[in-house]
């Protein structure tokens, strides 16, 4: 990807796009203008076009026959299967309206849901969607039409995080939900007890479905960088907390990272795609783990 | 413990509560920050909130002694003795050396280095009088501390500071003046061990209050030692040095006034030589001297231009009538310092000074030509008085010392007993010349006179010799002597005159010895020594190598010598060199003794002594004494005279001022006799230039001192008593700093910036 694709893609310049649907596409294209590779043509035997080679181009898809007649490098594209049934579970419960960049969590992980179900529309593939906080607040079905984006966004859109996350009751809720297997993409902050969000992953992969998780975190709870005494009050809780920041740093990044292990070691031992996502990075970043996590589950 | 700046330390207190101050400040300035991730903030809470608060306790209490200690620093926290008081060890004794020599006169606007001084120690005074505990005080001046003997208490001595003292130090303070000593700070450091001071129970404070002159610490190698010595061996605990003058001034000063030759008569003129010396860094031009002869003003004199640090001796002449005791002042106008700029000399004038002939020839010429020359008769006054002896008139020392000069002429040998008393006059300074003749003993003068070179005689005799070859060249060749002055001048026609026939050849291997205390001062034709000249003692003696009458003998004339027409003038010349040596009217320094000694039997034993004019008081220290007051505001000390043998001997003990003294002595019969004594103040106390600070610290390296300047003692006082503990409070404000700095790593306020910074 250029730089200026890149650059594009940034938080700060994404959310001066108002409009959570075109903020969506503007990604997607961005990210697709940016690679030399495809990557939502899958290996299909319906041909579709050819394309001029580029460097970067899998040598395997290359038409050597074309090249023979021509002297010129085409590599050959086809239509990708549309039976990729993918579900977006969108945290917006109250923790994820902590922001301390550009965009809220919240708004970084709306915004990388509707570019995802927009990728996937573009490529013909059913795209649900449930928005959750302590419990399922609405549920979008499965559909291919391009047209369904609109559906999904208004979903996502006008939503103000609120309550806590029950995590483990959602997630058993969307197994019941959505009975086909299929996708299943978790964007939440995980704010919740380990174990309840593991059990909750683990349903799902019980049920057969392919989860990813795409781990959305502010800058600040990574690094906690605060060093004026301040008082901290809790989003989802009534929890408040009065002390010096810089004393409690190192043992707020142990009890952190021991946090992030826990989810890491999980998702691994239940073979789950997980991701973590600081939103200070590019918008492509959600869309990359998806690419990549399918390119792995779907190997060419 | 106590605090010289006790307001500080009020306002400076309630700081220790800032940090608390400002932590509160803090609290209420505290961000909010709605949080997400609340779990582990509350499990790093839970985790660390003992060491935590542990931590910020200490880094709290770290602050507080940080701001306490640094107004104690500001308000000059003292370690008194009230510690050691506890263990009946209360006391600070200040020791105040106040420099009072006569250089402290120096005086610039409105003030002089000594009321400088003054104020400095008043300034002391007032600091000690703030203090809690007790305070004594001791002052010693220069003055005093030079005479001070082992054991003795100077007048001000370990008194405790409270009003009455006070008010007995401003009068005395108010009633001191300079005094006219060159006592340095070496004699008055020498002083504190002898004072009878309590062992071991005061802390000692010295304070030495001088004018720092360049002259006693451009080189101050013994002072540094006395410094240390009284710090280790005398426990000072500090040594304050205050400065009572910050620049230089010029200063001239008469440095000598006294004869510059041996005639000296009644009636008779007598060369004088006045030195001035120029202490300044510019020339001195145009300097006028005044003169007072016997109390009346004479014409004075104008010198020619002195360069800087050097000094010029200009001759005159002066003439006094009349027998008996004269003065003679010279002065210069108003400068930094006066007390130099005034010089005394005295004397006791006879109406001729006897100069003794011996005459070993056998026709007796020599003396009665010599006799002649010296006192012609008539109206004609030298001021010599000759008379011819025989040798064994040498044998009596006391009429022997009486004598101007000697001269032997001719004369064979000597007994052993007059060769003692001759040797004996010219080591104590008197002069004798030798006149050589056919009848002089060779191998006599060789072995006894000349000794190897320890003798009276300048050199060992050969044999006597004809000067041959005569032609225009003059006989004799004289050097720049002032025996020969009357020969000076190329076209002096006087020398050609001299005419040498015969002389004594001296050895062929003689030559003067490189000491310089034989001198050729004349020659003859053949370059052979003429006329020569040793120093012995303070003594002098002239050898000339031929005869001095031109008398016949065996082998002919020797000379024409006596019946040259300049003869008169070389024998006066020859008398005048001879006595000039032997001081009869012995010049005083400040401090020296007065002593009249007379015959038991023709003097009353009451001896008025007439001080200089003016309020001076000498110290009339022996017998009884008694002081008046005359008319003519000169005070007088009549000293009672002690006997001793068949002699009277009146002392007047450390004079303490210069000037003339006049000593009255009452015969039993007839009218009352006047002995002059000049007496003056020592020579360089006048030379101005200072040293300067870093001078001082390299001259007193490794001493633990302390320098102010007088005129800001009121400042600096504070800091001189009580064992200060800035230097310690300012270790521990650095440790504590450094503490502190650990604590807020330890706290974690130190964490290294983060990317995107902190918040």
């Amino acid at each position: 990807m250029t730089t200026a694709a890149k650059r594009s893609l940034h938080p700060e310049v994404i959310k001066r796009i108002g409009r959570l649907e075109v903020r969506a596409r503007h990604i997607v294209e961005g990210l697709l203008s940016g690679m030399h590779r495809s990557p939502y043509f899958g290996q299909s035997v319906e041909f579709l076009q050819h394309r001029e080679y580029a460097p970067g181009d899998d040598l395997r898809r290359v038409d050597w026959k074309v090249w023979a007649k021509q002297d010129r490098l085409y590599v050959k594209q086809y239509q990708e299967d549309t039976n990729l049934r993918c579900c977006m579970l969108v945290d917006v419960s109250a923790s994820m309206e902590y922001g301390s960049g550009a965009m809220t969590k919240y708004d970084y992980a709306v915004t990388s849901a509707a570019a995802l179900a927009y990728l996937l529309l573009r490529q013909h593939d059913a795209v649900g969607c449930a928005v959750f906080d302590e419990s399922i607040r609405q549920t979008i079905p499965f559909r291919t039409s391009t047209s369904h984006l609109t559906t999904i966004v208004r979903a996502l859109e006008p939503h103000q995080p609120r309550d806590k996350t029950q995590l483990y009751d959602v997630l058993a809720r969307a197994a019941e939900t959505y009975p086909r297997r299929g996708m299943m993409v978790l964007i939440s902050d995980l704010l919740v007890d380990p174990a309840d969000a593991q059990r909750g992953l683990r349903l799902l992969r019980q049920r057969g479905h392919d989860v990813l998780v795409l781990h959305v975190m502010d800058d600040d709870e990574l690094d906690f960088p605060f060093a004026r005494p301040a008082r901290f009050e809790g989003l989802e809780t009534a929890d408040h907390l009065t002390c010096n920041p810089r004393a409690l740093r190192e043992g707020y990044l142990a009890a952190l990272e021991q946090f992030l292990e826990t989810i890491r070691h999980g998702c691994a031992h239940d073979n789950i795609d997980y991701t973590l996502i600081r939103t200070s990075t590019p918008l492509d970043a959600a869309l990359t783990a998806f690419l990549t996590h399918r390119q792995r589950e779907r190997p060419d | 413990m106590s605090f010289l700046f006790p307001t500080l330390l009020t306002i400076g207190l309630p700081l220790i509560g800032v940090p608390i101050l400002i932590h509160l400040i803090n609290l209420r300035r505290q961000q909010r920050i709605r949080w997400a991730a609340m779990q582990f903030l509350l499990e790093s809470q839970k985790r660390n909130r003992r060491w935590i608060l542990f931590k910020q306790l200490l880094l709290l209490a770290t602050r507080m002694a940080v701001v306490a200690i640094l107004v104690l620093m500001l308000a000059h926290l003292m370690l008194r003795n009230q510690w050691l008081s506890l263990l009946g060890r209360g006391t600070t004794h200040h020791i105040v050396l106040l420099d009072d020599s006569y250089s402290m006169s120096d005086h610039w606007n409105d003030t002089s280095a000594l009321a400088e001084g003054k104020r400095a120690v008043e300034a002391i005074v007032d600091q000690a009088a703030q203090q809690p505990d007790r305070q004594l005080i001791t002052l010693l001046r220069f003055s005093e501390a030079a005479q001070l003997s082992a054991g003795a208490q100077p007048k001000v001595f370990a008194e405790p500071v409270n009003d009455a003292f006070r008010s007995k130090l401003e009068s005395l303070l108010a009633g001191l003046e300079p005094s006219q000593t060159d006592v340095g700070p070496a004699d008055a450091l020498k002083a504190i061990p002898r004072l009878p001071l309590a062992a071991g129970d005061q802390t000692l404070i010295l304070y030495l209050v001088s004018d720092y002159r360049a002259r006693q610490f451009d080189s101050a190698t013994e002072i540094r030692k006395l410094l240390a010595d009284l710090k280790e061996k005398e426990h000072v605990a500090q040594i304050h040095l205050v400065r009572c003058v910050r620049e230089a001034r010029p200063n001239l000063a008469i440095t000598s006034l006294k004869p510059a030759s041996g005639v000296r008569a009644a009636g008779v003129d007598m060369w004088m030589n006045v030195t001035v010396a120029n202490y300044g860094d510019a020339p001195a031009r145009g300097v006028a001297v005044q003169l007072e002869q016997d109390g009346d003003a004479v014409p004075g004199l104008v010198l020619d231009d002195i360069p800087p640090h050097d000094q010029i001796t200009h001759r005159f002449l002066v003439q006094f009538a009349g027998i008996g005791g004269h003065s003679l002042t010279a002065s210069l106008g108003a400068d930094a310092v006066a007390v130099d700029n005034r010089r005394y000399f005295a004397c006791d004038l006879p109406a001729a000074r006897p100069v003794l002939i011996i005459d070993g020839s056998k026709d007796g010429v020599g003396g009665h030509q010599l006799s002649l020359a010296l006192a012609p008769g008539g109206n004609t006054r030298t001021g010599w008085q000759p008379h011819v002896e025989p040798p064994s008139f040498l044998a009596d020392a006391t009429r022997l010392n009486q004598q101007a000069a000697v001269c032997l002429l001719d004369v064979p040998r000597l007994a052993d007993d007059e060769l003692q008393a001759l040797e004996s006059y010219v080591r104590s300074g008197g002069g004798v010349a030798f006149f050589l003749g056919p009848e002089t003993e060779r191998k006599y003068y060789n072995d006894r006179l000349y000794d190897a070179g320890r003798g009276i005689f300048p050199a060992p005799l050969k044999l006597p010799t004809q000067l041959m070859d005569r032609g225009n060249t003059p006989d004799v060749q004289v050097s720049q002597h002032p025996l020969f002055h009357v020969f000076a001048g190329e076209r002096n026609s006087f020398l050609p005159l001299l005419m040498v026939n015969y002389y004594y050849a001296l050895e062929d291997n003689w030559r003067p010895p490189n000491d310089g205390s034989v001198q050729v001062i004349a020659r003859l034709r053949n370059n052979e020594p003429l006329v020569i000249e040793k120093q012995i003692g303070q003594g002098r003696v002239v050898a000339q190598l031929t005869k001095l009458s031109s008398g016949d003998t065996p082998l002919g004339k020797w000379t024409n010598w006596s019946v040259n027409p300049v003869f008169p003038v070389l024998a006066n010349e020859l008398a005048s060199h001879l006595a000039a040596s032997r001081e009869v009217d012995p010049l005083y320094n400040i401090g020296d003794n007065l002593t009249v000694t007379v015959d038991e039997r023709k003097y009353d034993p009451h001896v008025r002594f007439i001080l200089p004019a003016s309020t001076a008081s000498a110290d009339a220290k022996s017998g009884r004494t008694r002081t008046a007051r005359r008319a003519l505001t000169r005070p007088e000390v009549v000293v009672d005279a002690t006997a001793s043998g068949d002699h009277l001997t009146a002392k007047l003990e450390h004079v303490a001022k210069s000037g003339i003294y006049d000593a009255e002595l009452q015969p039993t019969n007839g009218p009352i006799e006047h002995r002059m004594f000049a007496v003056n103040v020592p020579n360089g106390e006048g030379d101005l230039a200072i040293s300067a600070k870093p001078s001082i610290a390299k001259q007193l390296a490794g001493v633990d001192y302390q320098t102010h300047d007088a005129n800001d003692m009121l400042l600096s006082a504070h800091q001189m008593a009580g064992f200060q503990m800035t230097d310690a409070l300012l270790v521990a404000l650095i440790v504590m700093l450094l503490i502190e700095q650990l604590l807020a790593y330890m706290a974690s306020y130190h964490i290294a910036p983060l990317r995107g910074g902190q918040r």
